[in-house]
């Protein structure tokens, strides 16, 4: 859904109303500020996944640790202040960095590799088989995915590995259901016809005749669904249901939910931090869709 | 004519009804093994983490048959819940579904506001955007919705009451209404709704910046369509076409995915709800698993899966009666 939302529609009609000088102008407009915006997601990624790398080496304190009184205003010595038992709230974003990206990425690759395993099942098979996986899709699609990820780690006990099983396992079906529809269109056309006809194994036509043909939507998918995976993560954090050996955006938000009043800093800076890095993915998803379609960008 | 028509809609709706059951079903299934993957026994996960008298856990062993084979323990189990049997909360000392129910006004309150704020502004703003594409405006509205696509709901919510409530000190921040005063009559309706505006306003903005884009997307696609040349050409005024052969066709996905988002809305609900200490379901929620308290977290799972099948089917009936197209496939 994610990427119907975002995506630029093909070019519209000018309504009959400006002159073709008029839109070449629109168009050109158009494309700069669609680069301006991919670059900017671009430079975001970049930015936190050097955070992620580095990070332990450039915080200036010990996350854990109290370094301060508590409640120091951001300013001189600590950028983003202090917390309520005194811990810097820079070191401690710089660390949850680490967490979000980790979650976002390998719930997205577990995800995406269910998605495209089913996906292709279904879409190359059809039949019985795509009957059954796409019943199953249909139904993880309807449920309401933040709750039951909330009340299978509330009960079965949080954990960072379970974090991402838990996010992988409810994020699947669109990808699966993109795969599948291209399997079904590819699957139709001439040079997988010539395939079979030349007697190439299932396993080669699969994965060397279609599933590279259906690799590039499902990239510029992974990648806006990394962002949303981040949100479900913190999500849960926010909830008390971070890993609690690791320190997360999400759960400095909690923290910082009960000193609003005193303490504006504990919760602006982790939250910022959230918002620019599923901007970042959202638009580098788009900026993806664009370079791989260009059909959709002219 | 008019009767196969009604025919067709009945015969739809009734099939659409019918796909509910399995769901349902599949949604205990879901539930049933939570309840079995919980680490230790699985009465500790029906229970909650409350100490129970021994006597009391021999019951529970009984009554869900936990020493049979885990088939039977299931149609047990799906045979409670089909009697109305949530379970009971101990932290609550009130059976499951009293809890839920009496949480639901505030839910229904906060997400029903949301949802016409995010679908009246949405539309309108989407409406505005179509008239004048790759405009200026219409340029801000595609930041905007990348925008709300990017924000985390309950930080959106932390930010307002910072600027709204704790800096300009315009609306309250928490609760549902002013805990020192007894207000009366109309008093009591404009105190609710002031301690409203702030968490509507932080839960619709994200549906809003997608109601707004689809709208100008399906505008865009149905303005291209010949019959509204033909309008055009036929000496229609402006106003006409785009009210009248556009905005009716254009509106019918919005309607779509306005009615799926019901469910998502309920989702973010439970977030917003949290930061502003809104007495409903979501803050029943949270509440529920800092106590641990899993019979109500199993509850609410059920309860909210029920209403976004029921979102979902009467989006699909409205949708059914809206385009004629879809009944007589």
């Amino acid at each position: 859904m994610a990427q119907s939302l975002t995506k630029n529609p093909g070019p519209g009609i000018s309504l009959g109303r400006s002159t073709a000088r008029a839109s070449r102008l629109r168009t050109m407009w158009r494309r700069l500020t669609r680069r301006t915006s991919g670059l900017l997601g671009v430079g975001l990624v970049l930015l936190f996944a050097a955070v992620a790398a580095i990070g332990p080496a450039v915080a200036p304190h010990s996350p854990y640790a109290p370094i301060a009184q508590p409640f120091v205003h951001p300013g001189a010595g600590y950028p983003f202040g202090s917390d309520n038992l005194g811990r810097d709230v820079l070191s401690r974003a710089i660390y949850g960095t680490r967490v979000s990206l980790v979650v976002g990425l390998a719930a997205v690759f577990t995800s995406t590799s269910i998605g495209i395993l089913l996906g292709s099942i279904s879409g190359y098979y059809g039949g019985a088989a795509d009957a059954v996986l796409m019943r199953l899709t249909e139904f993880f699609q309807v449920l309401p995915r933040f709750f039951l990820a909330l009340v299978i780690v509330a009960i079965t006990g949080p954990g960072i590995g379970k974090i991402v099983f838990v996010i992988a396992i409810l994020s699947w079906p669109p990808m699966a259901r993109l795969v599948r529809g291209q399997f079904t269109s590819l699957s139709r056309l001439e040079f997988v016809e010539a395939a079979r006809a030349l007697g190439y194994p299932t396993s080669r036509i699969i994965f060397k005749q279609i599933l590279p043909n259906a690799v590039p939507p499902a990239v510029v998918m992974g990648s806006l669904d990394v962002g949303q995976a981040i949100l479900l993560e913190a999500g849960l954090s926010f909830f008390g249901l971070g890993d609690p050996n690791l320190i997360s955006w999400g759960t400095m938000l909690n923290i910082a939910q009960g000193f609003l009043q005193t303490a504006w800093w504990m919760g602006v800076f982790p939250g910022a931090a959230i918002f620019l890095v599923v901007l970042g993915f959202n638009l580098f998803g788009d900026f993806l869709n664009d370079l791989m379609n260009p059909r959709s960008a002219r | 004519m008019a009767s196969s028509g009604v025919w067709a809609l009945f015969r739809h709706v009734a099939g659409r009804a019918g796909q509910i059951i399995p769901l349902l079903v599949g949604v205990l299934v879901v539930n049933f093994l939570i309840i079995h993957a919980a680490p230790g026994d699985p009465v500790y996960a029906l229970v909650g983490n409350y100490p129970v008298p021994d006597s009391y856990y021999k019951q529970m062993r009984h009554d869900f048959g936990l020493d049979k084979p885990l088939p039977v323990q299931l149609l047990i189990y799906l045979e409670r819940v089909a009697h109305g049997d949530l379970g009971y909360s101990f932290a609550q000392r009130q059976p499951v579904l009293d809890v839920i129910l009496h949480r639901l006004g505030p839910t229904v309150l906060l997400v029903g506001t949301a949802w016409a704020v995010a679908g009246v502004v949405g539309i309108a703003m989407g409406i505005a955007s179509s008239l004048s594409p790759y405009s200026v405006r219409d340029h801000l509205l595609t930041g905007f919705t990348v925008f709300g696509y990017s924000l985390p709901v309950f930080w959106l919510g932390q930010i307002l009451i910072l600027l709204f409530a704790i800096g300009l000190g315009w609306l309250p921040a928490q609760g549902m209404s002013s805990p020192r005063e007894e207000y009366g009559g109309v008093r009591h309706y404009i105190d609710v709704a002031r301690h409203l505006v702030l968490p509507a306003v932080a839960l619709s903005l994200q549906f809003l910046a997608i109601n707004a884009r689809l709208t100008r997307n399906s505008m865009l696609d149905v303005l291209k369509k010949e019959f509204i040349t033909t309008g055009r050409s036929k000496g229609l005024p402006e106003s006409r076409i785009i009210v009248r052969h556009a905005l009716q066709n254009a509106l019918l996905p919005v309607v779509t995915i306005m009615g799926f988002n019901l469910g998502f809305l309920f989702t973010g609900s439970s977030l917003v709800e949290t930061v502003f200490g809104w007495p409903g379901i979501g803050r029943l929620l949270f509440d529920s698993v800092s106590t641990r308290d899993y019979p109500v977290l199993l509850g609410i799972f059920f309860g909210s899966t029920v209403m976004v099948f029921l979102a979902n089917f009467l989006t699909d009936t409205a949708y059914a009666f809206l385009d004629p197209r879809v009944r007589y496939q």
